[in-house]
């Protein structure tokens, strides 16, 4: 008898057995579709496992050698300058964690958060606030004087704390109680205890990065600003929440009108910043933000950018948006962090398939990079993938 | 007609009449995984954040470049999507074929020992 499979002649038999064996082979493979790129468990249990590490190399090796340096950021500022300071900011900030969960990387990691470090503080030294800004900074003016942005010195604070907490530096000691010195004084002149990033715009972003900062500042410099932290919390509560969803708002003025309703690139690290000022609340929007823009279609997760009740557009904040899906790349790349900060290893797992299907990853001389993404999202996922002992610590509490 | 048209509707008739089979489909979804493999090796990947406009940078980059490397793409989700499919087809479509031709030549079998006289009637 021949078999099955040579057999080719166009009959009416095979024709109706494509009809029926196609969808039914759609239906067994896309549901398990998502069991082939879910990443291990040791590489949830135990991070940073391959995928960190692999993305940390990509990294380290894109500092370490000038001439890719400089292309990297010459083509990464082409599109965004915003997008240039925060990749340098969300690598450090991985490379604090890296280091204060493995200290014998500290030898490693500690020069090149420097030489990150140092530049950036230099470039914005030289070159002014909006060499990190988008153009629309100088379009209208400042509210409060001299103008600077919360953008900038939160994360730089944050940058120079995370390196203090792996091995105090006296210069940043100095250079990050200045910069936390401004940004108390410009928080607690706003009328909802928020500054400005941009001229009359204040970002949810911007502001919980910042008192992350002043709570790592904190401990590291024995300093006690947890009465002014839990006002902040209080004001939140009563007068930055979407009235519909519950969750904070992503910008406003000055004067704290609103200006964004609930963003996913917001509210996602601000759960995760929040986590360090009020685990409670920080705990409270994770499950309204999951239930508002979370979502898994076949064992994919995905977030979208905004609420469906606070429809907004696309912009440089939500990157690409899936149609169909609504998946928004920033939004998913974010919400990692904070479903890894909340211990969601579900969600994390999950929006780690999808980077697995629609990311293009790979390794090169034990290099992980992910074709589909930049290098601002690279360093988001490998925050996401790196994050947990320097909140673990302050939150232990004691001094460094 | 022209020779090309001719040639190509050729091809799409085979092409539709071979899908149809479980050989024709293993086939497919081999074709599909080794375009996939050929640009992948040649190193489209590199290109999928500036054609996607994630990565900047990209304006240097040739027609055939961004045409090649969208089709990357488009092979790359028929690797992970279509060639799955095709192959869970084939083995279902074969399983059952099996089982048809088996139960035909069961069945006639067993129609044959009927209609055969016996040695009794010999």
């Amino acid at each position: 008898m021949d078999s099955p499979i040579r057999k080719t002649p166009f009959t009416g038999r095979n024709f109706l057995l494509t009809i029926i064996t196609l969808p039914l082979a759609a239906l067994l493979w896309l549901p398990c579709m998502h069991l082939l790129l879910r990443p291990t468990a040791g590489e949830l249990d135990r991070p940073p496992g391959p995928m960190a590490n692999g993305m940390l190399e990509y990294h380290l090796n894109l500092w370490t050698d000038p001439a890719s340096r400089e292309k990297e950021v010459a083509a990464i500022r082409r599109s965004n300058a915003e997008w240039d300071f925060m990749a340098r900011s969300y690598f450090v900030w991985a490379m604090g964690n890296a280091a204060l969960r493995d200290p014998a990387l500290a030898p490693r990691v500690l020069p090149i958060m420097d030489l990150i470090i140092d530049q950036t503080v230099d470039l914005e030294k030289k070159e002014g606030i909006y060499v990190f800004l988008m153009p629309y900074a100088r379009s209208s003016p400042w509210i409060m004087h001299p103008p600077r942005s919360l953008f900038l010195d939160g994360e730089i604070a944050l940058m120079m704390g995370l390196r203090r907490m792996v091995q105090e530096k006296p210069q940043y000691r100095t250079a990050m109680k200045e910069r936390i010195e401004h940004i108390l004084d410009r928080m607690g002149r706003g009328r909802v205890l928020c500054a400005e990033s941009y001229p009359d715009e204040c970002w949810m972003f911007c502001n919980t990065v910042s008192l992350a900062a002043v709570r790592v500042g904190d401990y590291l410099d024995g300093t006690n600003h947890q009465p002014f932290l839990t006002r902040w919390v209080q004001m939140a509560r009563e007068k930055l929440v979407d009235k519909k969803t519950g969750l904070l708002i992503s910008s406003f003025g000055v004067d704290g009108r609103s200006k964004d309703g609930p963003e996913g690139s917001s509210i996602w690290m601000a759960i995760h910043c929040l986590d360090l000022i009020d685990r409670d609340f920080a705990r409270d929007q994770y499950a309204r933000a999951k239930s508002e823009l979370f979502r898994t279609t076949a064992g994919f997760g995905h977030a979208r950018e905004w609420p469906l009740s606070w429809p907004g557009p696309q912009d440089i904040d939500s990157g690409h948006v899936l149609p169909g899906v609504d998946l928004s790349a920033s939004s998913s790349g974010l919400a990692m962090i904070a479903a890894a900060t909340c211990g969601d290893r579900e969600t994390l797992g999950s929006l780690l398939t999808t980077l697995n299907l629609g990311g293009f990853g790979s390794t090169t001389n034990g290099r992980l990079k992910f074709h589909a993404s930049n290098t601002v999202g690279d360093a988001v996922v490998l925050y996401a993938l790196t994050l947990g002992p320097a909140w673990e610590k302050i939150r232990q509490g004691g001094r460094p | 007609m022209n020779p090309l048209l001719r040639y190509l509707g050729a091809g799409a008739r085979l092409l539709r009449s071979s899908l149809l089979t479980p050989a024709g489909k293993l086939v497919a979804a081999a074709l599909l995984a080794a375009a996939y493999l050929v640009l992948h090796l040649a190193g489209f990947s590199e290109h999928v954040g500036l054609v996607m406009g994630t990565a900047h940078g990209g304006a240097h980059l040739g027609r055939a470049t961004i045409f090649l490397t969208a089709a990357y793409m488009l092979l790359y989700l028929g690797f992970m999507v279509i060639s799955p499919i095709l192959v869970i087809s084939a083995l279902l479509q074969a399983a059952v074929n099996f089982g048809w031709d088996w139960g035909l030549e069961t069945r006639q079998a067993g129609e044959a020992e009927e209609t055969a006289p016996s040695t009794l009637e010999r």
